[in-house]
């Protein structure tokens, strides 16, 4: 699935608590169902402690198809809810199914999922052919030869597949580890932050990989703290933070549950005092702050479309304004405002 | 990319296999090894040396000491510990764990696979160097003292369930203590070492009583009194029992470790936890 593709969901509507609308306020569900998806991964009231730790609470969750972003700062319960995912911890409340099926004890389920972990762990001493082929023989594949050549070419390691993996940069740790992942052809690829520590130009040729993986049918869940990676793989995203879901969808969709709160929208203009003066008198518009230093005005409103709208006549009428943007057009700011 | 065209049909037999080489391949590796190694060729040195003073010692004696007290009561269990230690906590602490759980092989099979595995090196290091310690002890011997081949060929089916035994008992408190190596050399040295030749009816949980009787049976039932055990008495086990009680210890161990290993999480840590 590409990155821009809108991602449907049937799941329940969520909304954040704090975000719960005042009386007479009509509901703005997160994920807005156009269609009915096949769920691939389903929480159903899962919770998970540690003695009296947390780790994720009663989460109720359905992933579709493609890929999903899994988002949370450090803390937020990601790595809890992938190692549920992946049978490695047992919920202490609640069932976790992947493909229609129960993971905890059930192994043949490992079959169809590959898992990247996020630990930068490996046998050293191996190299990363020797890697790929040894977790091929533990998923049973025999020979493992042509499985393993096909994985490490599609991560593109080729060159350094002969050389010890104590010897690899970041990148290639990375992609060894990925190549471990799809060795065995899963259906369903769970990547816990795979993009962590890379340098740009391997993020980006990990980036391809993953959306190449979705493009061939495969169900991806990424999991990162860095949202503008996770934007530029998936509309569809998952907000997570103290083990609590906050918001699931498309990204436009937990945009419109921000619409409750203002926007801030800059507006770039040498005649900043001018147009400040105009906009405070606009009925839409909630407070305006003179940026000095940048050369415009900041605006808050709730309502971003009609602002938008009136934004021509602005400048119809002589206002010189030479860009405008929005502080909350980004993944981190839509991030800031639900986990808050 | 097209991998159902590369993928043949997973076999579990293949991944057991390919589990058992990778832990072989752990094993020989490192420090331990080469540890381990040193440590097996002290009592060849020592029985070497002892046999080249003007008199030699007497190779029964040397035999005693060496093959039938150091080696079970100290350098078996010794690497037992070392290499069962191993099994689980090192992929724990170095994060691979996830690798092998991750795949389609049962956790019980996949720890008796890592355990089986265990017990093939250990058991190799055992009969390689109780040889060479053997031919050492009985270097320069007329046969007097008796037949050093039919004594070693009754000496090693015994260390070879003595070490089934250790390491099946190490491997499961492993799954359980997370200091395995100090808990380990306490219970070494107090149960094995110290209740182990203490007359008292809790000797009878060691594995080191089981082999002493083995050995007085099939070996030499002279050493009677230097264990204080009397093959005669009615409380002494006979070599059935003691062949049922030193396989029944390993197998409850077995069992044991594959029921925790089973139904165990492992929590892999996150960079961002503390």
């Amino acid at each position: 699935m590409a990155a821009d593709d809108p991602r449907t969901h049937a799941g329940p509507p969520v909304v954040r608590p704090d975000l719960r609308l005042k009386e007479g306020e009509q509901p703005v569900p997160a994920p807005r169902a156009t269609e009915v998806a096949p769920v691939v991964i389903r929480f159903d009231e899962v919770s998970k402690w540690y003695g009296p730790v947390i780790g994720v609470n009663k989460l109720t969750l359905d992933i579709p198809p493609g890929i999903t972003g899994l988002l949370g700062p450090n803390g937020a319960g990601k790595s809890t809810l992938l190692q549920l995912a992946t049978g490695q911890l047992k919920p202490s409340q609640g069932s976790v199914t992947v493909l229609g099926e129960e993971v905890w004890g059930n192994t043949a389920l490992f079959r169809r999922v590959g898992l990247c972990p996020e630990q930068d762990a490996f046998w050293e001493w191996m190299t990363g052919k020797e890697f790929v082929t040894t977790c091929a023989g533990l998923a049973g594949l025999s020979p493992a030869g042509p499985a393993v050549a096909r994985a490490i070419h599609f991560v593109g390691m080729e060159e350094h597949q002969d050389r010890a993996i104590k010897g690899y940069s970041k990148g290639m740790r990375q992609r060894i580890k990925l190549a471990q992942a799809l060795v065995h052809d899963p259906e369903v690829l769970f990547l816990d932050e795979p993009l962590t520590g890379t340098d740009p130009l391997a993020r980006r040729d990990l980036m391809d990989i993953i959306l190449g993986l979705a493009a061939d049918g495969k169900s991806v869940v990424v999991s990162s703290h860095v949202l503008y990676e996770v934007q530029s793989l998936t509309q569809y995203i998952i907000l997570l933070n103290r083990g609590r879901l906050v918001a699931e969808g498309s990204i436009r969709s937990i945009r419109d549950l921000i619409d409750k709160h203002p926007h801030k929208i800059v507006l770039v203009t040498d005649r900043y005092r001018e147009l400040a003066s105009r906009l405070v008198g606009w009925e839409d518009v909630e407070a305006v702050q003179v940026l000095r230093d940048q050369g415009g005005v900041m605006v808050e409103t709730r309502q971003p479309d009609a602002f938008y709208a009136r934004l021509p006549g602005l400048v119809a009428d002589g206002t010189p304004i030479r860009e405008v943007y929005s502080e909350d057009d980004n993944l981190e700011a839509v991030f800031k405002y639900l986990v808050k | 990319m097209d991998f159902q065209a590369t993928a043949p049909r997973p076999s579990l037999f293949v991944a057991l296999a390919t589990a058992f080489t990778l832990t072989l391949r752990q094993l020989l590796r490192g420090w331990r090894l080469i540890i381990l190694a040193v440590l097996f060729a002290i009592p060849a040195v020592l029985a070497l040396t002892a046999r080249m003073y003007t008199p030699p010692a007497p190779p029964k004696e040397l035999e005693f000491a060496l093959l039938l007290n150091f080696l079970p009561v100290a350098l078996v269990p010794l690497t037992c510990l070392l290499y069962s230690s191993t099994l689980v906590q090192d992929e724990i602490e170095e994060q691979t764990l996830t690798y092998m759980l991750l795949r389609p092989i049962p956790r019980g099979l996949l720890y008796l696979t890592r355990l089986l595995a265990t017990y093939a090196v250990v058991l190799a290091l055992t009969v390689v160097f109780t040889v060479i310690t053997t031919a050492c002890v009985w270097w320069g011997s007329d046969g007097s003292q008796g037949n050093p081949v039919q004594r070693t060929a009754a000496l090693l089916p015994i260390l070879a369930l003595t070490t089934f035994a250790y390491t099946a008992l190490f491997g499961a408190l492993s799954l359980f203590q997370r200091r395995l190596l100090l808990f380990g050399i306490v219970y070494i040295v107090l149960i094995e070492g110290v209740l182990g030749s203490i007359d008292f009816v809790l000797r009878r949980v060691t594995v080191v009583y089981y082999f002493r009787v083995l050995s007085l049976n099939w070996i030499d039932d002279t050493n009677q009194r230097k264990w204080g055990i009397t093959l005669t008495s009615e409380t002494t086990p006979g070599v059935v029992e003691s062949l049922i009680c030193l396989a029944a210890i390993g197998l409850v161990a077995v069992v044991l470790g594959v029921w925790r290993f089973r139904s165990t999480e492992y929590k892999v840590k996150t960079p961002g936890e503390s």
